[in-house]
């Protein structure tokens, strides 16, 4: 058994593009290729002949989700991180579909580390860029000094706490939502796994998008305010 | 399972920027681009509310002005209209009284013609009276010896009784 969930745990090449010596290209990435595929051409299929006026059941069920997104992270950012919810909405729909991937016996993105670590990166280069374009450089430089000079040293090392936090806590959840199924799939391999899927793959991976954007637009709103 | 691929970090920030870019584009573009033309006519709409409200409230005020206005004139010339009334009244009042006064004097003066004429005639039967009656006394009897002198006296007699009555 534990062979077998250390032999799933293992991001595998997927294949090696012939130049450089060979780049290898692992399963994250080509699962990611997938969601990327299936978020844009589910985009492009949902917006659609959008009108105005007399608009589709589709269309309005499109624009009611993306209106509470955006009202929800309009209302943690604030007017002034207004421009950065489009990042945040894009990355919690794929968090969200990366996560839910496991449903259909997939390997989800976000169980390799790898992934997790560059939305975190993307995060926090978003929160410093966001306090930088606030403040002013001299602005965002004093900003670790705030609210008193004794805070320094703790402010600079939340410039690495802040994103390593990010990226172990949706890994950790979705590496140990992974490690469950599959303990349950070797015990029980019929009925049960359905339910429990349920709850791992779809609820807490909803939850674990929900948190990691929540958490990056706090930040944002910290650094903009 | 910790394992981090420099390829592979590079590949999924790539993936990552170009999903952002292609779901601006494809996903939130087309819809806020419908939020925000419904959004303007639903603004273009209100605002063409608020200005005919606007118009209407200026309409209403003028209108109340003009009712305002038409109604200081209309009791102006009912005033003055009265006023014509009366001196039009006064003036026919006069003229009926002045046109009275000369029927009822008129009136006076032919009441007076008539008696005057009356008496003329009431004075010339009774002379005609006393002739008869003398007439008659005298061939009844032998007056003979009684003169003409005394038959004129009786005449101028009876007349002056008569016109001292009517004065």
């Amino acid at each position: 058994m534990g062979e077998i969930i250390a032999e799933e745990l293992e991001v595998t090449t997927a294949f090696t593009i012939p130049i450089f010596g060979g780049i290898p290209v692992t399963e994250t990435v080509v699962v990611m290729w997938i969601v990327m595929a299936v978020m844009i051409v589910g985009a492009f299929l949902v917006t659609r002949n959008f009108t105005v006026t007399n608009c589709s059941k589709r269309q309005l069920a499109v624009e009611a989700g993306y209106t509470w997104l955006n009202n929800f992270f309009e209302g943690i950012v604030g007017e002034h991180g207004k421009r950065y919810v489009p990042y945040l909405i894009t990355v919690i729909i794929f968090i969200a579909i990366s996560n839910v991937f496991g449903v259909f016996g997939v390997k989800p993105p976000t169980k390799d580390v790898s992934l997790t670590a560059v939305l975190a990166i993307c995060s926090i280069v978003l929160v410093q860029y966001a306090s930088i374009r606030a403040r002013g450089v001299k602005g965002w430089i004093k900003s670790f000094a705030a609210p008193t000079p004794v805070v320094t040293p703790i402010n600079i090392l939340e410039l690495g706490i802040k994103p390593l936090s990010l990226c172990m806590r949706l890994f950790g959840n979705v590496l140990g939502a992974f490690v469950i199924m599959k303990l349950i799939e070797c015990v029980v391999p019929v009925f049960l796994p359905a339910f429990v899927s349920l709850y791992l793959d779809i609820f807490d991976g909803c939850i674990q998008a929900y948190v990691f954007t929540f958490l990056t637009a706090l930040y944002i709103q910290e650094a903009v305010e | 399972m910790l394992r981090v691929e420099l390829w592979d970090i590079l590949f999924i920030l790539i993936n990552l920027i170009v999903l952002y870019a292609v779901m601006r584009l494809v996903l939130i573009k087309p819809i806020r681009k419908v939020i925000e033309q419904r959004q303007a006519i639903i603004d273009k709409g209100l605002r063409h509310a608020k200005n005919s409200e606007e118009n209407a409230r200026a309409l209403e005020n003028l209108w109340n002005e003009k009712i305002a206005s038409v109604e200081e004139k209309s009791a102006d010339m009912i005033a003055q209209a009265r006023k014509n009334a009366q001196i039009e009244y006064d003036k026919m009042i006069g003229n009926a009284n002045s046109e009275a006064a000369g029927i009822v004097e008129r009136a006076r003066k032919s009441m007076d013609l008539e008696k005057d004429k009356a008496i003329s005639e009431l004075q010339s039967q009774i002379a005609d009276i006393a002739i008869d009656a003398t007439k008659k006394v005298l061939e009844n009897s032998d007056l003979s010896s009684i003169d003409n002198s005394l038959y004129e006296k009786f005449l101028t007699k009876s007349g002056d009784a008569d016109d001292s009555d009517s004065h």
